[in-house]
């Protein structure tokens, strides 16, 4: 009885622990970084009212002198809440532009945005979600950030509507596009009237890249392109083959002789012994002939 | 008479070599001929030193990354708002579709569409082609060749196991997303390869890639161990939004029944600060 109980009790621990690595096993798999216990994080300023700001995490410097229509590098954060500071250039004692709590996934990375609103700027926090795009494709989102703009689509010259209905200021999940070069066209939405047309927009396979709609340095509508991720283009199957057959033997040199019997030490000596005669023998005899 | 104690001494002597451990797998088969069975296989052991290495999440990302230079990948100034393409027409070839002007609406729709390059919307500035690797932590100093894949997807691995190859399907070290340098462990037939100490990597320890643009330095933020009917594809060419590269050979114990070793060792590396 006891042992039945025991064994059932056995048998719930061994379940609980293979549902547990089932659980746990993918999500380490998907992590992009070995470390599961951070993410990264960057600031864009795509706010044309603002002249360029240093931006403050938890309090300690994490990008300097970033300008308008530009982002900074990311930085590893450790995963779970951050607290961001937006102050403009210089002024480490100006009151904050922007302050703004976001969290930071494992494995993950955010871009913490400034945009223009009627009142200043304001934080918009884009999720930049870590995701291998299809064999040989990209992908790709848009970020309208156009304060003057209303809704936009987004679709490729002659073909695939790549966003439909984005308002200010938003943006658009991701979209897996063939690698390739495209012309592409910025409507207002739900109507014909271009508002941008883009030429020649290059796409690398295994990119993941931002589109920001944003207001050019001449005051019009312009894009501006954010490189968030890079893959391998097609991941190779399964693991690496770099060896080249048993290397146990090789890799136990001299450190197996002291641990040779006797009888294996004289086997050793007669086979030397054994083999001295051969030799000799077969000289012997070559010299003969 | 003579003829006997011959074979005897070379049969010995077969045993002998066995047991001492100088020849092994078919080197050993192949200096000897087809009658000698070196049991091999019994005498498995999983390598030396080759103990699991445990994830290193502890390794101050922070501090490795927080002087990378920033930047500002956006290109100052796109093509000029002036650029009116090159297909607008003169007024007095307006198609029959266009409506008269006296119709169109007071919301100032320009005549002609707005138009910007988008040639700058491409990955980062290229870097150099990668020429060679250096290790001083494991005494690692090598060529780097290129290594593609194979047409069954696997990747093709350095021919020669002294010379390091770099995955060419994937970012250039110093580029972003994950560089891959794989090297051989072994070879049966010239002994250790020129990853055979890559397990034994401390963390922390840089990793230097000279391309033709200049040197590219890396630091060690971990080793991992990982069957090899279990890679962690993801991780190892997945997305990363800055440089990255990854160190791949091969360790664990030794499948006989297929002539390989059943893990991999792959070690993550993050840029080195500037």
């Amino acid at each position: 009885m006891t042992g039945k109980r025991f064994t059932t009790r056995m048998l719930t621990t061994a379940f609980v622990l293979a549902a547990s690595t089932a659980l746990v096993a993918p999500v380490a798999d998907a992590a992009a970084a070995p470390a599961p216990g951070s993410g990264w994080a960057r600031f864009g300023h795509f706010a044309p009212s603002q002249s360029a700001v240093d931006v403050f995490v938890d309090g300690a410097p994490f990008a300097d002198n970033i300008s308008y229509k530009s982002v900074s590098t990311y930085k590893p954060l450790t995963a779970g809440l951050h607290h961001f500071e937006v102050k403009p250039s210089g002024q480490p004692e100006a009151q904050d532009l922007i302050d703004v709590q976001t969290g930071v996934p494992g494995g993950g990375a955010v871009t913490v945005g400034a945009v223009t609103t009627r009142d200043g700027i304001a934080p918009q926090i884009y999720d930049d979600a870590l995701t291998s795009p299809p064999n040989g494709e990209a992908l790709v989102r848009f970020i309208h950030a156009s304060p003057g703009v209303s809704a936009v689509d987004v679709q490729v010259d002659g073909g695939p509507l790549l966003a439909s209905g984005v308002p200010y200021p938003s943006a658009t999940d991701y979209t897996a596009i063939p690698a390739g070069r495209y012309n592409v066209d910025v409507r207002a939405a739900g109507t014909a009237d271009v508002l941008l047309h883009i030429n020649g927009w290059s796409v690398s396979p295994g990119a993941q890249a931002s589109i920001v709609i944003i207001d050019g340095l001449d005051g019009k509508l312009d894009v501006a392109p954010i490189q968030d991720s890079s893959a391998v283009a097609v991941a190779p199957v399964g693991g690496v083959q770099t060896d080249g057959g048993d290397m146990t033997l090789l890799m136990r040199p001299s450190s197996s002789l002291p641990t040779l019997t006797l009888l294996e030490g004289l086997l050793f000596a007669v086979a030397t012994v054994g083999v001295g005669a051969f030799v000799r023998r077969r000289r012997a005899v070559s010299r003969t002939s | 008479m003579n003829a006997s104690i011959r074979t005897f001494g070379l049969g010995l002597s077969l045993v002998a070599l066995g047991v001492v451990g100088v020849g092994c797998g078919a080197s050993g088969s192949r200096a000897v001929g087809p009658a000698s069975p070196v049991p091999a296989a019994a005498t498995l052991a999983p390598m030396p030193v080759s103990a699991r290495v445990e994830p290193t999440s502890t390794v101050s990302t922070n501090s490795l990354l927080a002087d990378v230079p920033t930047t500002p990948s956006i290109p100052k100034a796109m093509a000029p708002a002036t650029t009116i393409p090159a297909t607008t027409t003169p007024a007095t070839t307006i198609p029959a579709t266009t409506t008269p002007a006296t119709t169109i609406p007071a919301t100032t729709t320009p005549a002609t569409t707005l138009e910007r390059s988008g040639t700058n919307i491409s990955p980062d500035a290229a870097i150099g082609d990668p020429l060679s690797i250096s290790i001083p932590a494991i005494g690692v100093s090598s060529a780097l060749v290129p290594a593609g894949t194979l047409d069954d997807g696997t990747v093709a691995v350095p021919p020669d196991p002294s010379i390091a190859g770099w995955f060419t399907g994937g970012p250039r070290p110093g580029e972003r997303g994950p560089a891959v340098i794989m090297g051989h462990v072994n070879s049966k037939k010239f002994g250790p390869g020129v990853f055979y100490r890559l397990r034994e990597i401390p963390v922390g320890s840089v990793v230097t890639v000279g391309t033709t643009g200049g040197p590219e330095q890396f630091i060690v933020q971990s080793v991992e161990q990982y069957p090899k009917n279990q890679f962690p594809t993801e991780a190892v060419y997945g997305p990363v939004p800055l440089p990255a590269l990854r160190l791949i050979t091969c360790g664990g114990s030794f499948d006989s029944s297929i002539g390989h070793y059943r893990d991999n060792i792959v070690v993550f590396l993050v840029p080195a600060p500037v």
